[in-house]
């Protein structure tokens, strides 16, 4: 956490930069993104975590299940993102847990405490990719820029710069 | 069939169990009622209106589940009281189930895999599990297979051959590239 929080309509801003970019990766004239999808969940976790650090836990755990309900994802209110969190698509995304600036989370994928290991929340650094599907389990802490592939178990911590990649398949002649 | 006595009493125990799943963990925080409840009270209510005779509105309800919680269970699934499922977003469950099992995310039991399609009491290809077990976030428990009492299914496994009971099955952590690999 730096020294001063920013502002919840800064941390908005850029959240809507990062998605902004993103979608013009595909459609180089969208406009209106105030209803994609990600941004609702995204906006919507922002109110909910200000509502946790301002003391209404009730209704910071009610905008998290109208976010869960409507959008699909599963953003824990006392959860620590910083300022430009993409989420492409919301639909199964998990997230309990600590993050820092510029992270990503792609659709079905998971960042949560497990109880079999030892208790506590994942920590993810700056620039952290969390890719289609992918499970970080357990008090793991994963470094600034690291990728995590697409439907990757991660259990262990992983080092700065690093990228887990999923094994191939392979092909069975018939 | 199975009556609405019974079918209440399997929501009380789902309640009650998912209470105490949710005090043992690290923030010991429980709502008023976890969406999870939610999902296994709807499915309850499903296979009670299946039983009935009410077969369309049983479905209705199913999928009222899948459009509010994403818990995909199927209305005939015969599931034991105390079922606990921690996140009921993108869980499917087929076959039979036995009490006090524990379902995290995206895990599943279902059927129809590799063209197995005999009944081994969940359905014509579909599982049995036993007492006491736990699907792990991503376990999948596929085809006519029975899982032993009390075993637990590690994060993302995939079984589809029998286990003995009180099995605990891992799968292998994924390798890691150092930056620049």
């Amino acid at each position: 956490m730096p020294a001063s929080p920013p502002g919840l309509c800064a941390l908005l801003a850029a959240d809507r930069a990062r998605l902004r970019a993103h979608v013009a990766r595909v459609q180089p004239r969208a406009e209106w993104l105030l209803l994609h999808p990600g941004f609702v969940a995204v906006a919507l976790f922002r109110l909910a975590s200000r509502c946790h650090a301002a003391g209404w836990p009730r209704t910071a755990r009610l905008l998290a299940a109208l976010n869960h309900g409507l959008t699909g994802a599963d953003l824990h209110p006392a959860s620590c993102i910083g300022p430009g969190l993409l989420i492409p698509l919301p639909e199964a995304v998990r997230f309990e847990g600590s993050a820092g600036r510029d992270c990503t989370l792609h659709p079905q994928s998971s960042v949560a405490p497990w109880h079999r290991a030892a208790p506590g929340r994942p920590r993810l650094g700056d620039a952290v990719e969390v890719g289609l599907g992918a499970l970080l389990l357990g008090p793991i802490s994963v470094g600034d820029g690291a990728v995590i592939g697409p439907r990757c178990l991660i259990e262990q911590d992983v080092p700065a710069g690093a990228s887990a990649l999923p094994l191939p398949v392979r092909a069975r002649s018939t | 069939m199975i009556d609405w006595s019974s079918t209440r009493a399997a929501m009380a125990a789902d309640l009650t169990r998912h209470r105490a799943v949710l005090r043992a963990e690290a923030s010991g925080h429980v709502p008023l009622l976890p969406l999870g409840v939610v999902a296994t009270a709807l499915h309850r209510v499903a296979h009670w209106l299946h039983g009935a005779g009410w077969r369309m509105t049983a479905r209705l309800v199913w999928l009222g589940n899948i459009a509010l919680t994403g818990a995909d269970i199927d209305v005939a699934a015969r599931i034991g009281p105390g079922l606990v499922l921690r996140h009921p977003r993108a869980c499917a469950l087929y076959g039979r189930i036995g009490a006090d099992c524990t379902v995290f995310g995206q895990a599943g039991a279902g059927g129809y895999y590799h063209g197995r399609n005999h009944d081994i009491g969940g359905g014509r290809g579909l599982p049995v599990l036993e007492d006491g077990v736990e699907l792990a976030p991503g376990a999948l428990v596929l085809g006519p297979v029975r899982i032993g009492a009390r075993s637990r299914i590690g994060p993302r496994c995939l079984v589809t051959r029998d286990l003995p009971p009180d099995t605990t099955v891992a799968a292998k952590a994924w390798p890691l590239a150092e930056a620049g690999a």
